[in-house]
């Protein structure tokens, strides 16, 4: 396995106010992911999981610290940097697939790429093509998200997160929404992506099980990580 | 970053077409706001036209002082000798008007008597396009009809028709780059002095033609002068400015319908605003996964700017053009004390409807798009 | 049986409260858009009303033949006066005199003091004109004398100047005569009392015509119209066409028709936009209290009473501002004098106009509302209580 660090995690911290309370979700965290590993992140409830995957995908910005992804200070970009950053650089994946519900699964898979002015309309299609292709969903791609079961939308949210081959990919409790079998098809997918395609991928999940399929697993708790084993059992009783 | 204006253009598009009975309902809307806006703007600039001075007016009507009603102005028919010797003047045409109705009304039936050798001397730019003159000349009850008025009421060469009182033969139909020929019934002059019983040697103005149009008011004051002391006085003016004058009543209410397009104007900014903003609000998630794709708030905002000018632009196309054609089709004309109004369609007016249901529909974009780029990505999530 | 428990009404109250800036925006959006309804309502009754006040319908009018659409054009000899009062049967009478007046309606220029030269409408009468015209009251100085002009209370509007100005003793001038106006009447709710009334002798020698406009005739019912039409029918010689007055007026009303259909699709169309953003205020508001609502259904509260208890908020906010818009329409509206080209009237908030703006008041607050309360009451009960 590539030894590069990926994502690096210096004393980042996250705290925001809700009402006339500030609540930090996270406090002074470090972490390394090297390349092309499949992470899991586990926590209760509150742990502040989503807040630290927000933090590496560039949604939100740490209150302190510094975060390094891909080689870039993401601590350092303004808004529309971050913007540009994730445009290109990174792939998210909710747990409610978040597809646009009037466009169809091509047209969905292909909102990245219009960002994209050099690329002209059989480019794109070629990307999209190829997207859906390793998703296996090549020929639902005229079908609206309504159209489709849930562990189809999951494919094609996955889809779209590859189109553009961003180094990094984010996912928000993936199968959270889905059954078992569903749910395992999507594992395997993330799995290939690390292992055959390279892609380094982060997923915050629930379910133990989910967290299997990942190389590694983080436990996050009350904004502290850690890899105990003992807290996964303790988790489980 | 900013993505491609067409596809934020396509993106738009897409979300009008697929909300199909929402885009359809406000399209509605907007259409009848603009056909109402264009058919104010279309009986304003006809207006205009027929009362705003150009530099290339030449024509004085002479007219009994103190009177403004067709029925009631009668000048003595031999003034034309001595108006014709004032210098500037070109060409004198007396004409005795006889109309249906001196108020405003929708339904207007002018009669013009002149003398058969004096009209086209008088506007060489009259041209039959049916039937023919000489036999306008020749034959005593022959009418020529304004081509406007002859498609209002279906008439043809051969025809007959009577009204106030008055039975003609139409002789031909005539096209004629002054608007009131196109709406009345050219008939000889002693005719129509004992047909409406006014009598012999009495009309009820003047039309003079003046060399330039810098002679309109030395000419005009002359006139008067001639006549001061007379038992008949005139009142002489520019044609356009007795026009303002006399047809007060429809001036009026055409100036009133300004305040209805005002209105239609800010009801369609009412209804395209809200429009957005509903689907701004339903939107909030979609938001949210195009800025986490790599939209940048901006892009988000451009697509409802987008969609806001596209459902203006439709429902001014559709309303503009309504309102051309219902003109167009319907020849409504107004007159008012003997003189015409043609509402007619016209290019700048349907031009000008698509510019400002454009505008219209990017200003009511402005808040909507604020309120769907706005929030930050976090929050949205949060709120799916 | 299955009783339906309703929700407090200050479960509603309440509600609008929590969110005072939105509460006062549907309270303001209603209040103009009923306000508009109101304006828009009260013109066009007023021009209605006034047309139709105007002709009585006993009243018949002989005109010239050919000049039904137009007493201005009409013309008519006087002998016709006489010939009528005797020939016409069932002709109201008072004291043995029939109730008929012979008049001259003219439009003309009035010379007033200070330089202006306003069109008017002139009737020259004699006093047998307040037989017929029985809604005319002088209600300052007296009949005119030769010389003399009485002035309609509302003259001034349609002439555009000062009430002052038209004062008794005043002056006027037409033709470049002077005439002393030696009363004022009045005749509410008709265009009357904007014309200004000579003695017809006076009318008939400065307008140069010999002959009458018109002869109005007060029959005894209104059916017996057929004897006047009788009349002109069978004196083909005097040329003459018979015609109820409210007839008369009521087409002049037809060309109005358009423009009143103008304004009320005007003020239609702004309702439709106010209507849609109250729909928005509420679609915000229902919808971050999904889980609320879910949580009073699981409680035991049906959907329909909270879809009432929904319904109530927003018909409390409309309400009060079309409450709030009566006020505004009692204060700025009612009473106001429109001027138009036909005459004169005044805006009056009839029952037929209140009941126009409470319906559109009622509208907004329900139209408002449904679509929203729908979609939040719409959603299954386990999914709401998770959202939001």
């Amino acid at each position: 396995m590539n030894t590069e660090i990926f994502i690096e995690c210096k004393k980042a911290s996250k705290s925001y106010r809700k009402g006339q309370n500030t609540i930090t979700p996270l406090e002074e965290l470090d972490l390394e992911v090297p390349k092309g590993e499949f992470l899991a992140l586990m926590g209760p409830s509150g742990s502040g999981k989503t807040t630290l995957l927000n933090l590496i995908a560039g949604i939100d910005r740490p209150t302190s610290g510094t975060l390094i992804v891909g080689g870039e200070d993401l601590t350092s970009y303004s808004r529309s940097e971050l913007t540009k950053w994730r445009s290109l650089s990174c792939g998210y994946i909710f747990q409610l697939y978040h597809l646009v519900p009037i466009l169809t699964a091509y047209e969905n898979v292909e909102l990245p790429l219009l960002l994209d002015k050099s690329l002209g309309r059989k480019q794109r299609r070629e990307r999209v093509e190829s997207a859906l292709d390793l998703v296996g969903l090549a020929d639902r791609a005229d079908h609206r998200p309504s159209e489709l079961s849930g562990g189809q939308e999951q494919r094609v949210a996955i889809a779209r997160a590859i189109v553009k081959d961003p180094g990094l990919l984010v996912a928000d409790e993936p199968t959270g929404d889905l059954d078992r079998d569903s749910g395992a098809q999507i594992l395997e997918l993330l799995k290939a992506l690390a292992e055959d395609y390279g892609k380094t991928i982060v997923m915050v999940t629930h379910d133990v099980l989910a967290a299997e399929a990942a190389r590694r697993t983080l436990y996050l708790d009350k904004g502290r990580l850690s890899e105990s084993g003992a807290r996964l059992k303790g988790e489980l009783a | 970053m900013i993505a491609n204006l067409w596809s934020l253009l396509g993106l738009a598009f897409k979300q009008l077409s697929r909300h199909r009975i929402r885009s359809l309902l406000t399209v509605a809307g907007v259409s009848i706001g603009m056909f109402l806006y264009a058919a104010v703007e279309t009986m304003q600039r006809s207006l205009n036209l027929m009362t705003e001075s150009s530099d290339e007016d030449n024509t004085l009507v002479v007219y009994r002082k103190h009177r403004f009603c067709p029925m009631t102005s009668r000048l003595p028919e031999r003034y034309v000798e001595d108006i014709r010797r004032i210098e500037g003047v070109v060409e004198v045409l007396p004409v005795q008007i006889t109309v249906n109705n001196c108020g405003a009304s929708l339904d207007i039936i002018t009669f013009r008597g002149v003398p058969t050798d004096s009209l086209q001397s008088y506007n060489p730019n009259l041209e039959v396009k049916s039937g023919s003159y000489a036999a306008w000349q020749t034959r005593s009850d022959a009418a020529l009809i304004g081509s406007q008025f002859a498609k209002r009421r279906g008439l043809e060469p051969g025809d007959q028709f009577e009204a106030v009182g008055v039975r003609v033969w139409v002789a031909g139909i005539i096209d004629s780059p002054e608007a009131q020929d196109n709406n009345v019934a050219y008939v000889g002059l002693p005719f129509l002095q004992q047909a409406s019983n006014v009598g012999l040697g009495v009309v009820t103005q003047f039309n003079v033609r003046v060399q330039r149009p810098a002679d309109l008011e030395p000419v005009a004051k002359r006139i008067d002068a001639l006549f001061a002391s007379d038992q008949d006085p005139t009142y002489t003016r520019p044609e356009k400015a007795f026009f303002a004058q006399t047809a007060k009543e429809m001036i009026e209410l055409v100036g009133f319908t300004r305040w209805l397009g005002l209105g239609a104007v800010f009801a369609v900014l009412g209804l395209l605003a809200n429009a957005l903003l509903l689907a701004a609000r339903f939107r909030a998630k979609e938001s949210a996964i195009y800025q986490t794709i790599g939209f940048s708030q901006v892009s988000v905002g451009m697509i409802m700017v987008l969609e806001g000018a596209l459902l203006g632009f439709a429902g001014g196309v559709v309303g503009c053009l309504s309102a051309a054609l219902f003109f167009h089709w319907n020849r409504f004309t107004l007159g008012n004390e003997g003189l015409t109004l043609a509402l007619s369609p016209s290019f700048e007016v349907v031009a000008y409807g698509l510019v400002v249901a454009l505008v219209l529909g990017l200003l009511a974009s402005v808040w909507p798009a604020w309120v769907s780029a706005r929030k930050p990505i976090v929050a949205l999530l949060r709120s799916a | 049986m299955r009783i339906l428990t309703m929700l407090p009404f200050s479960y509603a109250t309440r509600n609008l409260l929590r969110d005072p800036a939105r509460m006062l925006q549907m309270i303001g959006g209603a209040a103009l858009v009923v306000f508009l309804i109101f304006a828009a309502g009260a013109f066009n009754d007023g021009m209605n009303r006034v047309l139709s006040a105007t002709g009585s319908s006993r009243n018949v009018i002989l005109l010239g033949a050919g000049s039904e659409e137009s007493v201005e054009r009409s013309e008519i000899s006087v002998q016709a006066e006489t010939l009528a009062a005797a020939g016409i049967r069932s002709i109201e009478e008072r004291a043995g005199v029939p109730a008929l007046s012979g008049e001259v309606h003219y439009m003309g220029e009035i010379q007033l003091a200070d330089g202006s030269e306003p069109q008017a409408l002139l009737r020259g009468i004699t006093p047998a004109a307040f037989e017929v015209h029985r809604e005319v009251r002088i209600i300052a100085g007296s009949f005119p004398g030769p010389g003399e002009v009485l002035v309609g209370r509302l003259a001034y509007l349609s002439l555009d100047t000062p009430s002052e100005s038209l004062q008794v003793g005043n002056q006027i001038g037409f033709e470049e005569q002077l005439f002393a106006i030696s009363g004022i009447f009045d005749a509410p709710g008709t265009v009357m009392e904007s014309e200004i009334w000579f003695g017809r002798s006076d009318l008939m020698t400065l307008s140069q015509r010999e002959n009458l406009s018109c002869i109005v005739v007060r029959m005894n019912t209104s059916e017996d119209f057929t004897y006047a039409d009788l009349f002109a029918r069978q004196r083909l010689d005097l040329e003459l066409v018979a015609m109820r007055e409210s007839d008369y007026y009521g087409k002049l009303a037809q060309f109005y028709a358009p423009i009143r259909g103008m304004t009320w699709l005007t003020a239609i169309l702004i309702a439709a936009g106010a209507a849609f953003g109250g729909m928005n205020m509420l679609y915000a508001a229902f919808a971050t209290r999904i889980r609320e609502i879910a949580t009073l259904q699981a409680v035991g509260y049906s959907r329909i009473s909270i879809f009432v208890s929904l319904l109530q908020e927003s018909l409390l906010a409309t309400l009060i501002g079309t409450l709030l818009a009566a006020f505004l329409a009692v204060a700025l509206l009612e009473g106001v004098a429109v001027n138009f080209s036909i005459g004169t009237f005044s805006l009056s908030l009839t029952p037929k106009v209140i009941t126009m703006g409470l319906a559109t008041g009622l509208a907004l607050g329900a139209i408002g509302a449904i679509p929203p309360a729908f979609r939040c009451l719409k959603a299954s009960l386990p999914v709401a209580l998770r959202s939001g």
